[in-house]
């Protein structure tokens, strides 16, 4: 009797060890995204993630969600070799490249191929995710610096054509004569409604310079291959600036809040807004689409202007890259996804198909049109420190604590030592 | 020979078995890091492009000196505590004495007062964001609508000549509440026999005030001091939320040129330098402060 029970424990004993092993043959995989936790509130990341698995069954998705500006943390973890995403989404490629000085990034070139080849790509956006030739990352969230007019204050001030559209300014004279007709003081002198509001916090002050300087003279760049702070155009684009301050005609409520020119927008308070294209969306919603029109820095129609973007990235150390490769593509980058982003949030992909679907859109076709002739800020070793200096010099000239020609002469000297030699 | 008593022994090695896992776990996490990051301080290391720390000596620290958004931030954060310090003081020690006078309603204004506490100092920066607001804040729409004090509007945040003043009236509003309870601690600690003896020889309320309860606090003033001093020399979070160091440099500190060198420009070395000179600049004033208010011999 004690043999039959003992026999009948050791089938069974096999028998839940062979189900034990059956279970692992239906093998899972799981994809780790790694962002700030915003991302995912903002876009349609489970919606992806179905639809990745409705495609590939079997694939578990992991939502790791960071506080904001946590990239180095990451960095020193995935140095460390610590496995901690297959799939990252970082705040700009000039992190890239930080990154990928250590060596913890893995390349896309091996899928870009077909309708993903990288020349489907808007290229101004892909440069930016390009490091020694190797695409490192993929763009997401990309923005070009353009101006945002209100047609219905325009065309108080009689600056549209017939059909109600804002004329675009030729050059910073007929912009300031535009600011001029546009900006509305009360009996005291009290600006009640500003020409223009520019986003001068920090990073965006860089975008907003450079992106004056490439509209106005065709590169960021000077003779001697360095990023430009001695131009005509340059001491032309502060003295705009400063005078435009001086005069009550541009409000200066983004010194101490990123938020100051959307919030002026979206109260009225301004009429022109020089910033990411994006707002446009945002603003529309507050005051109306119809009275929205996204209008070129003067020069950007032929000069282009500067862009900017996230990037997706696959750390060396993800345990399943080809796969994460596969879900940034397919749906990170499909139509639905670009579409959602562009009609909720005004943001762009760089996959030239997805926008041109959009191109009978007047938005959308000028942001095409300018994201098309767009060009990148140099991924840099020193572009932070960069940054903060551009930050501190222009704002003090802001708040008229010196002159243009100072401000360009102590943004040079206190660049001089910095490596700022554009890393290809 | 003296012969060694092993209770004693076995006392000492039980005693130090007790404290050893703090020990480690102190040492683990507080003294390996703190001596890491010292070491680090006097390197060359810069996380992303270094491949290790390269030893300096004094470099980084003679750097700072060098660099002139450390000095701005220097001169920004002592001009904080200069400010900071004496009206927290002042603030902290004549609302305890008013919540310790027993007036009526003392219930609502200790919670009014003790209420600001509890809210984190971050979301307390949002908040007075939108309060100091040029165009849509609730200050200069009572400046100007209510008090019908409408030159008194300013763009608080975003002048230079008021942002830094601004953050300290944000810290002044966050901590003094935990001052005001240090003190009412030490005035609750005084005894009442000391008042009821003056009473009887004829001693007023300020002569109760200076001869009394100021130098029974003496104890009081030295920890809500210290306390004080080192809040204002670490201050950063009202400043990181409520303008990033701006205008230009007009509220850079410390601590924030400590963080954008770690990562930002990824500059652990001058990082680590920075934070390990204002740590000793906290410890500096403290003792001096400490020294100032030592009790008198005899």
């Amino acid at each position: 009797m004690s043999r039959k029970i003992s026999v009948f424990l050791i089938i069974g004993l096999l028998l839940v060890m062979l189900g034990v092993n059956m279970t692992s043959f239906a093998k899972t995989e799981t994809l780790k995204v790694t962002a700030e936790a915003w991302y995912f509130n903002k876009y349609p990341m489970e919606e992806a993630a179905q639809r990745f698995q409705a495609d590939h069954p079997g694939v578990t998705f992991e939502w790791s969600k960071a506080g904001d500006f946590e990239v180095a943390p990451l960095m020193l973890a995935w140095s460390r070799n610590r496995y901690i995403a297959d799939v990252a989404i970082v705040a700009s490629p000039s992190e890239a490249v930080a990154f990928q000085a250590k060596g913890l990034l893995l390349s896309f070139d091996d899928v870009l191929v077909g309708k993903y080849a990288k020349d489907k790509w808007l290229q101004g956006f892909l440069d930016q995710c390009t490091i020694d030739g190797k695409v490192y990352a993929i763009p997401s969230d990309a923005e070009v610096m353009t101006l945002i007019g209100r047609k219905d204050f325009a065309k108080e001030a009689g600056l549209t054509d017939a059909n109600g559209n804002i004329i675009p300014a030729k050059d910073l004279n007929e912009l300031y004569s535009y600011l001029q007709k546009l900006t509305v003081k009360d009996s005291t002198g009290k600006t009640t409604r500003y020409g223009l509001t520019v986003n001068w916090c920090s990073e965006y002050m860089v975008y907003a310079y450079f992106s004056g300087i490439q509209a106005l003279r065709g590169s960021i760049y000077d003779k001697n291959g360095n990023l430009d702070f001695s131009s005509k155009e340059a001491l032309a684009l502060l003295d705009f600036w400063q005078k435009g301050v001086k005069e009550g005609l541009i409000s200066t409520s983004s010194l101490v809040d990123h938020s100051g020119p959307r919030n002026d927008m979206k109260s009225g308070l301004a009429a022109i807004l020089w910033e990411d294209h994006a707002r446009v969306i945002e603003i529309g919603k507050v005051v109306g689409q119809d009275k929205m029109q996204i209008v070129p820095i003067p020069g950007a129609d032929t000069n282009g202007t500067v862009s900017y973007t996230m990037s997706l990235m696959i750390p060396k150390n993800a345990q399943n890259p080809q796969l994460a490769k596969q879900f940034v593509l397919e749906q990170m980058n499909a139509d639905w996804f670009a579409h959602d982003l562009m009609d909720k949030w005004g943001k762009l992909l760089g996959l030239k198909a997805n926008i041109e679907a959009r191109r009978d859109d007047p938005i959308w076709k000028t942001v095409y049109s300018l994201a098309d002739k767009s060009v990148g800020l140099p991924k840099t070793v020193d572009h932070a420190k960069m940054v903060d200096i551009m930050t501190a010099e222009i704002h003090n000239m802001l708040k008229m604590q010196q002159t243009p020609e100072k401000t360009l002469a102590n943004i040079q000297k206190q660049i001089k030592p910095l490596n700022l030699k554009p890393i290809k | 020979m003296v012969k060694r008593d092993p209770r004693k022994r076995n006392n000492f090695i039980v005693s130090w078995l007790f404290v050893l896992p703090a020990v480690l776990l102190m040492g683990a996490f507080l003294l390996y890091p703190l001596l890491s990051a010292l070491r680090i301080s006097f390197s060359e290391y810069n996380f992303v492009y270094s491949e290790k720390p390269v030893f300096n000596g004094l470099t980084n620290y003679i750097k700072l000196f060098q660099d002139p958004h450390f000095l701005v931030a220097f001169k920004n954060t002592i001009y904080y505590t200069l400010v900071f310090f004496p009206l927290f003081m002042l603030i902290a020690l004549c609302l305890a004495l008013l919540l310790n006078s027993k007036v009526k309603g003392n219930g609502i204004f200790q919670t009014a007062i003790l209420l600001p506490i509890v809210v984190p100092l971050s979301l307390a920066g949002i908040m007075f964001t939108w309060i100091f607001s040029q165009d849509f804040g609730i200050l200069n729409h009572l400046l100007a609508n209510v008090l019908h004090l409408p030159n008194l509007q300013r763009f608080w945040l975003g002048d230079t000549q008021t942002a830094m003043n601004s953050l300290i009236a944000v810290g002044l509003w966050k901590y003094t509440g935990f001052g005001i309870i240090l003190f009412l601690s030490g005035l609750k600690a005084i005894s009442s026999d000391i008042y009821e003896v003056a009473k009887v020889d004829g001693v007023n309320s300020w002569q109760n005030l200076f001869y009394i309860t100021l130098p029974n606090l003496k104890g009081s003033f030295s920890l809500v001091g210290i306390w004080g001093i080192i809040q204002a020399i670490k201050v950063y979070d009202q400043v990181v939320v409520m303008t990033n160091g701006g205008p230009g440099t007009s509220t850079l500190v410390l601590y924030l040129y400590a963080w954008k060198n770690a990562f930002s420009f990824f500059n652990m070395g001058i990082g680590e330098a920075i934070a390990f000179f204002t740590a000793a600049l906290a410890i500096i004033i403290s003792v001096v402060f400490k020294f100032v208010l030592k009790p008198e011999k005899g």
